[in-house]
């Protein structure tokens, strides 16, 4: 792997009485890493954390080769970052060029017409030129969250932190956006989070998945998949030994878990590998 | 459409050599004909064309600020700083308008009620409201809940801090100066017109040190109640509905100025970082 | 709403009202052409026709909500475009185009006949009026501008327009008689 830009040891984070974090660990560099994990799983408090906006309460952070704890160095990370949080936010009576205008002074973008050619260069990049100047209010919900995701490409940053980019996103638009994010991605880092298996199979060389605060896999889609090799066989109903089995658009049934002997064994899936983890830490909880 | 022109007409026109007579009703045509619109099209340089539509594009694509920022640009107040402040939602008109409302009712019912200003219990009110205003200016001003790019905001290299101190000011700014004007309606006192002054700023003041601790409009709450609760017991005890705003009262506030502007300092990095939800 | 590279002018200049700058730049690409050749034989700077297309397009932008469906959208441009020219000649008078070229196409009998077939015998009878007279013609008749409007394009006097158009009136009437 090359230079590790985020670094994370033993991150603890407890909000009242739930642990959103308990001790999650792992490095990577440049490049596409996904969090893959159900919901409620912490990625986005860690994905705040790694955006500077929250602190842990225990455990190591690197971002950069910085320490978010120092007040310099936490600057530092913030001018190379672009952070996209999951429920982004707009002033509705600004058009969508004052919004990512905006959203430049705030990244300290002061020379008016640099700022302004960035912010159409941003706008472009997801294709919202021809809607610049149309307020807030009257765009689509997809053209709103491409707005996010532009605002978070300002000023090119080093490191991308986006959380649930693709969410309401269709089919047509996420292809767009797995576009725009691996151009030129091994200059830069990206951390993005999704709940859907086939981004990260299509978009991350690199995959952590996630679940109750704690890491479960660390490594490549490939081997995501490769967890549940020969766990995975077709049957004409659920088996009743099968960890997890639904109904596929083809009338047969997938099942996950323990093959009985001589069972229609099928190539396992990056779903496959995510389903057979998540679903184990859940009856694990339940045992314990 | 059983007319059209042949491209020898359309080259003539281009390179203005066609008659007037065959040119009259070439343009009268076009103005209904796609089709021929399309051969002129043809027939014209596009280069110049192309360049001559950057230039309309950098007029179309730069941004017609609204209202609020034009009026703070035409305050002299720079570009960057306009726009982080028409995105203040206690800077809207509309905010503006009925804190403009507000105090005019209660500076217009100080100069018609009975009995002297001074014992009014409308002055005690205009004074009141005066004070508590900017105070709940400010609570709407910045933070979760109520600036929709908080998140981003905090992510962002500029401190959040500069950002809140800027709103803060030009809240602080327009809620006075609205005060002022409506001051001006209350005849004969203009001592007591001012005493909302050391108060307005020493509760705001004791807002923002507040909401270093807790959410701005929890601060803002608990201080406007605290101070709703001195001024009435102030009141009742000394039999004077302005024993608040008298002279003790106004040197009270310079303590608390200086206190909070201490403590703002020292606790300023506190707005660099979310709190957990 | 979707704009096609096939909607009808309407439809982009909804879309242009709606802030969408592809349309407007769809309604650049059908209509600055023939919009600056017809500036071009009202004016003869170059660079005022320029400023002129760059300000109606812009106007445009700006105004598109106020065109109500009356006609078509070229005739509306056209009344933006030839208004600012007049606008712009009231500030900085300008060359009128020359006509020296144009009417040099027309001069064999044969053609004539060949005019009088196409245009009828107005055709003909305009093509031999002076061009100033022709000028002030094709300002009331066929741009639709007032005196006022008329004399501040072609730089003259308001009175001289009205004279014109009597004369000329007066020489079809006597042509086509």
């Amino acid at each position: 792997m090359s230079v590790p830009t985020v670094e994370v040891v033993g991150i603890e984070k407890s909000y009242l009485r739930t642990r959103a974090l308990s001790g999650i660990s792992f490095t990577t560099g440049a490049g596409i890493t996904g969090l893959l994990g159900p919901n409620g799983a912490g990625k986005t408090t860690l994905l705040r954390m790694m955006a500077t906006v929250l602190a842990p309460d225990a455990g190591d952070l690197h971002l950069l080769g910085w320490d978010p704890r120092e007040p310099d160095e936490r600057l530092a990370i913030r001018r190379r970052l672009g952070y996209m949080p999951q429920e982004p936010g707009f002033h509705k009576a600004f058009t969508a060029f004052e919004f990512v205008d905006y959203i430049a002074i705030l990244k300290e973008m002061v020379d008016t017409k640099a700022r302004h050619d960035e912010v159409r260069r941003v706008l472009t990049l997801v294709g919202l030129e021809g809607v610049m100047g149309r307020k807030i209010k009257a765009l689509s919900g997809g053209m709103r969250r491409r707005l996010a995701i532009a605002q978070a490409f300002l000023g090119d940053p080093d490191l991308l932190i986006l959380d649930e980019p693709t969410a309401g996103l269709d089919p047509e638009q996420r292809l767009r956006f797995r576009e725009i994010v691996s151009e030129r991605s091994e200059d830069r880092t990206v951390i993005l989070s999704t709940h859907q298996t086939e981004d990260v199979a299509a978009l991350c060389p690199r995959v952590v998945v996630m679940n109750e605060g704690r890491s479960l896999f660390d490594g490549t889609p490939q081997e995501l998949a490769a967890v549940a090799a020969n766990r995975v066989w077709l049957a004409g109903e659920r088996a009743p030994g099968a960890r997890l089995s639904w109904r596929t658009g083809d009338g047969a049934h997938r099942n996950i878990g323990d093959a009985p002997v001589g069972a229609d064994l099928v190539e396992p899936t990056v779903e496959d590998g995510y389903l057979l983890l998540v679903g184990q830490g859940a009856l694990d909880e339940e045992a314990a | 459409m059983s007319w059209h022109a042949d491209a020898q007409t359309l080259e003539r026109y281009a390179t203005n050599t066609l008659d007037d007579v065959h040119a009259y009703s070439l343009e009268a045509h076009l103005l209904t004909c796609e089709r021929c619109r399309m051969g002129v099209g043809n027939a014209v340089d596009r280069a110049g064309l192309d360049e001559l539509w950057d230039a309309i594009a950098a007029v179309v694509d730069a941004p017609a600020p609204g209202p609020v920022e034009r009026g703070l640009l035409a305050l002299g107040i720079r570009q960057h700083i306009a726009r982080l402040l028409a995105a203040t939602p206690s800077l809207r008109i509309s905010w503006l308008g009925a804190q403009a409302f507000l105090l005019g009712l209660t500076a217009f019912s100080v100069s018609v009620s009975d009995g002297t200003p001074r014992e009014s219990t409308a002055l005690v009110a205009f004074l009141t409201v005066a004070a508590l205003l900017p105070v709940a200016g400010v609570a709407i001003a910045y933070g979760p809940g109520v600036d929709p790019t908080y998140e981003v905001g905090l992510a962002s290299p500029m401190r959040s801090f500069r950002l809140l101190l800027i709103r803060a000011v030009a809240v602080l700014g327009t809620s006075i100066a609205l005060a002022t004007v409506a001051a001006t309606a209350i005849p004969g006192l203009p001592w007591v017109s001012a005493a909302w002054l050391l108060p307005s700023l020493g509760l705001t003041l004791a807002t923002l040190v507040a909401s270093t601790y807790v959410r701005p409009v929890m601060a803002a709450a608990v201080v406007s109640g605290t101070w709703a609760l001195v001024v009435t017991s102030a009141a009742y005890r000394v039999h004077d509905g302005l024993a608040a705003f008298r002279g003790q009262g106004q040197v009270w506030f310079v303590f608390i100025i200086a206190l909070s502007v201490v403590l703002l300092a020292a606790r300023r990095s506190a707005f660099e970082q979310g709190a957990g939800t | 709403m979707a704009i096609r590279t096939d909607s009808d002018d309407a439809e982009l200049l909804a879309a242009v009202a709606d802030k969408d700058r592809d349309a407007l730049r769809l309604l650049y690409d059908r209509h600055a052409p023939w919009l600056v050749l017809r500036l071009a034989r009202r004016c003869a700077d170059p660079g005022i026709v320029e400023e002129v297309v760059q300000d109606t397009f812009v106007a445009v932008w700006k105004g598109a909500r106020r065109f109500r469906g009356e006609g078509d959208v070229a005739a509306w441009i056209w009344g933006i475009g030839i208004r600012r020219l007049i606008d712009r000649l009231r500030r900085h008078p300008a060359p009128i185009p020359s006509t020296v070229g144009r009417n040099a196409v027309v001069v064999s009998a044969e053609e004539e006949v060949l005019l009088g077939v196409e245009h009828g015998d107005l055709g003909a009878a305009l093509n031999r009026l002076s061009p100033e007279l022709r000028a002030v013609v094709q300002a009331t008749v066929l741009d639709g501008l007032t005196t006022r409007e008329a004399s501040r394009l072609l730089g003259i006097p308001q009175g001289t327009v009205k004279t014109r158009m009597m004369r000329a009136k007066r020489e079809l009437r006597e042509a086509l008689a």
